[in-house]
Order: C-alpha cells, then sequence, then structure tokens
C-alpha cells in the first residue's frame, strides 16, 4: 500500500480531527465572537444553517451543539438527496423490478419507503423479497459492469446532488454506458434547495456551505446568497474542527459586518470547481424546475438528460408520470414531517413519530431511512440536547 | 491512486480495499496522488499545497480578535499559533 494516502490520511484525522488543542482554541475564539455578535444585535440568537447531510453528521456526532455557546443555533437545512427523491420514482422502480427489469439502487435508497404500496412493497428492499429484481450497488460504474454481464434491461434509480453527478455524466458523454442500462435521473442541485429554504425559515445569520457540492460546482455558486441576501456563507470540510473553523468564519464576518463567500475547506474546494464536471453536466443534463419530496416544485433544482442522451433515458423508456405541482401533498407518509425537517423548519424531536413509531430499525419517512437524514442522525448519534442531558448526569461542564 | 488511464483507475482506499473508479477530475492524476472519491468516480485531487489553509485561514480570525483587542499583531499570531501547537510549522508528510 503506497504510503502516501495512509499518511495524508492520519494527517486528517490527526490535524483535523482528534486536535483537542485545536478544538479549545477555535471554541474560546467563537465565544468571544458570538457575545460580540450578539451585543450587536440585542442578544437575538445567531442562527446559522447547512445543507449537507453529511456536516449534520459531524455536528451532532461530534456534539458540536453541546460545544458552542447557547446563543448560537446550527439548523439543518436540505442535505438529503435520497430524503428528497419524490415517491413516484421509487414508485417505478419498485414496478420495473417485478416485472423483470433489474433496478439498480444504493445502500439507502434500497429501504426507502414509498408512500403507498405497489404491488404489495413499500420500498425496494421489500420489492427484492417478494422476488423482485433488485441490486445494491455501490455506484453507477459497478452498475455499468453488471449490466455488461447480465444484458438484461436495467434501470439505475439517479439519485444525488452534485457531488454524485459526475458519477452518471461522465459515462453517458463518453457513451461507455451499456445499451441496456437505463438511469432514473433524480439528480437535484443545492444551491436552488438553500435559497428556497433561506426564503421559507425566518431569520438566517450565517450559511455553511457543502464541501464537496461545492469541489464540483465551485465556491462561486454560492456566491448569490451572500451578494443577494446578504448572509455570510463558509465552505466548510466535514472533519469537526473544519465545522468549528467555518463557525468561526462566520461569526467573524457577523462582527464585521460583512457576507461574502469565504473557503475553509481550502484543500479540496477552489472558487471555480470541478469545470470539466460542470461542462459535461452541460453537455449531457438540461436543469428543469423539478419536485422535491414533502416540499415542492423548487425552480431550476433538477437534472433531466438532454434529447441526445434520450437512449439512456429510464423515463422515455419506461415511462414516469410528470408530477402535478400539489401531488407532492400527498408525497410523504401520513403524520410524516419529513418535508418540514428537511427544510429546517421544524427539528426531528417536534415530529410526533421520532424515536416513536419511527426509528432507524423500522423506518417510517425517508428522513430516518438515509445516512445523511437529519432524522436518522439525530436518532443514532444523540441529536437533540443527548450530549448536554448525558453531560449534566455525569456532572460534567460543558 | 495505485493506476490510472483516461477513463478508469484503481484507487486504494488506505484500508487495504482497491477498487476502481471512473476519473472526472479536472487535474491531471498520477499513480500516488491522493484523491476524492464519491460514488465510485474521482471528482478531486487533494491539494497537499493547501492541507494546512484552513488553519491559516483560522489564524487570521483569532489573530483578528486579539489585534482589535489591543494585541500587536506580531505577538498575536505568535501566540495562536503557540495554543495551535505549532500546526502551521508542521509539513504535510506523503
Amino acid at each position: 500500500m503506497p504510503r502516501g494516502s495512509r499518511d495524508l490520511y492520519d494527517e486528517v484525522e490527526a490535524y483535523y480531527r482528534h486536535n483537542s488543542a485545536a478544538a479549545r482554541q477555535i471554541l474560546s475564539t467563537i465565544a468571544r465572537l458570538s457575545d460580540e455578535v450578539r451585543k450587536g444585535n440585542a442578544g437575538r440568537p445567531v442562527r446559522i444553517m447547512n445543507f449537507c447531510g453529511t456536516h449534520e453528521w459531524t455536528t451532532t456526532h461530534y456534539g458540536i451543539r453541546s460545544l458552542i455557546p447557547k446563543g448560537v443555533e446550527l439548523i439543518s437545512g436540505p442535505g438529503c438527496p435520497v430524503c428528497v427523491t419524490p415517491a413516484s420514482y421509487v414508485d417505478l422502480c419498485i414496478k420495473l423490478s417485478l416485472e423483470g427489469v433489474r433496478v439498480y439502487t444504493y445502500g439507502d435508497a434500497f429501504k426507502l419507503p414509498t408512500t403507498r404500496r405497489v404491488k404489495g412493497a413499500r420500498s425496494l428492499e421489500e420489492a427484492k423479497s417478494l422476488g423482485g429484481d433488485v441490486a445494491v450497488v455501490y455506484s453507477f460504474l459497478d452498475a455499468m459492469k453488471d449490466a455488461k454481464s447480465s444484458s438484461k434491461k436495467g434501470v439505475f434509480l439517479g439519485i444525488g446532488f452534485e457531488t454524485t453527478m459526475p458519477s452518471y455524466s461522465e459515462p453517458i458523454d463518453r457513451k461507455v454506458v451499456p445499451k441496456n442500462l437505463f438511469l432514473l435521473s433524480a439528480l437535484r442541485l443545492t444551491p436552488p434547495a438553500a435559497t428556497f429554504a433561506l426564503e421559507k425559515v425566518g431569520k438566517v445569520d450565517g450559511v455553511i456551505a457543502p464541501g464537496h457540492v461545492s469541489v464540483i460546482t465551485g465556491a462561486s455558486a454560492w456566491a448569490a446568497i451572500a451578494d443577494e441576501l446578504h448572509i455570510p456563507t463558509v465552505i466548510s470540510g466535514f472533519e469537526p474542527i473544519d465545522v468549528l473553523i467555518s463557525i468561526a468564519g462566520l461569526l467573524r464576518q457577523m462582527a464585521n459586518g460583512e457576507h461574502k463567500v469565504e473557503i475553509e475547506y481550502k484543500r479540496a474546494v477552489s472558487w471555480k470547481g470541478n469545470e470539466r464536471a460542470m461542462s459535461t453536466m452541460h453537455r449531457v443534463f438540461e436543469t428543469v424546475d423539478s419536485a422535491w419530496r414533502g416540499i415542492g416544485i423548487i425552480p431550476r433544482s433538477g437534472l433531466e438528460l438532454r434529447e441526445e442522451h434520450s437512449a439512456q433515458d429510464a423515463k422515455k423508456e419506461f415511462g414516469l408520470a410528470e408530477e402535478e405541482a400539489d401531488s407532492w401533498r400527498d408525497d410523504l407518509p401520513k403524520r410524516c414531517r419529513c418535508g418540514e425537517v428537511t427544510l429546517g423548519l421544524i427539528k426531528p424531536t417536534e415530529c410526533s413519530l421520532f424515536l416513536r413509531a419511527c426509528n432507524p430499525e423500522r423506518p417510517y419517512g425517508p428522513c430516518m431511512v438515509s445516512s445523511e437524514g437529519t432524522c436518522a442522525v439525530w436518532a443514532r448519534y444523540g441529536g437533540g440536547g443527548l450530549a448536554d442531558r448525558v453531560a449534566a448526569e455525569v456532572g460534567v461542564n460543558l | 491512486m495505485l493506476e490510472v488511464n483516461d477513463l478508469l483507475a484503481k484507487v486504494d482506499f488506505g484500508d487495504g480495499t482497491v477498487r476502481e473508479a471512473l476519473v472526472a477530475a479536472p487535474e491531471e492524476l498520477s499513480m500516488g496522488d491522493v484523491v476524492l472519491v464519491h460514488a465510485g468516480t474521482i471528482i478531486s485531487k487533494l491539494s497537499r499545497e493547501e492541507f494546512m489553509e484552513s488553519f491559516r485561514y483560522y489564524r487570521d480570525i483569532a489573530v483578528q480578535i486579539a489585534v482589535q483587542a489591543g494585541v500587536p499583531e506580531k505577538r498575536a499570531r505568535r501566540e495562536v499559533n503557540r495554543s495551535l501547537k505549532g500546526l502551521l510549522d508542521r509539513k504535510v508528510k506523503g
């Protein structure tokens, strides 16, 4: 094994993860800055929003809400592509799998519940147990290899944000996808969803922008939020030290009365991003208005295969009911409040089903299924103040 | 990264797993590069040169606060670096 990769991985762990000296220093800076900011805003809480399930994972897993001042609130925004995939896509895949088409899916989408049973199945997992042909894969590349050897008609449930997009667009652009494999594009774009959420959720003082989406789009994709909505924005890495530094960066901008885009995650993100992936994206996909499950239609927030790639398009091959503007109202199971959780309007603990009828072992709604869903993260890693309660019980001052 | 051609690369995930990945990075890739892989696709090379930049970004923030509180800038930079246990002086291996 080449030493290089292990060494750099060890460096990430040492500097950006298991680094309590840096954490203490950064937390003291955060405390000083938050005092200054709150003096200037009459003591109102400072609200910072993230747009990535992995940032919410880091925040919750490392107990960051318990370490920062109580007057700084971290809100989880739309950052989970599985959570927002319309149920009709899952319905189509369940149906096809039971009709002899091989359906390829990621592990978390395998368990994604639809809203009404299709041929007796509520998810691809249930469809498989009923004899459906469902293959869980790590990537579109894996599906391509399987489709080539199986020669069966196959559909890939193409969930993802910009980070996943190149895994579809590159092989389609290079025309190396087997003719029997079709893409059902459920791709969604993060900046339009962020803008949509920011307009619904009340005052937000700062944005932690997603790190790997920004590797693709570039930091420039967030300029509109900083320049037009006047919200400080920092593009953050995924280690706990990255997130703490990003919070400090946002507070500094607030204290200085600034609103610009800054990159904390310099080791991976540039201003322009991956221009190769972006230009391939525009060749292969067109940007369209699209439905987000439980939320509604967000303008220019989805990607559809262009006409010249229709031979690979599952929607053309198998048909997919076009979503009516209002169909999203019925798109979640009864009493599931995933749409509100995803937008950051409520916390998982405000949903009456959280950790009761809906838990990681028996997920009822989409936000509990995906590893990037806010409800799943909170359920697994003690969101909702568990760290505070444990600290109080053992007598540790947080 | 172990091997690369125009379309595919063999990537060592650092825990004994070696997998193929599609190449979608904008940079020229060579063996020994450390890459970011998402859903079986290389989306970027990780920059060793900018590896510690986050801490420089943080140092600017901490120094600004100290200077605003009346500490001379040179002393503020020394103190922040000391409290980060000399992180910014470390060379990144690999």
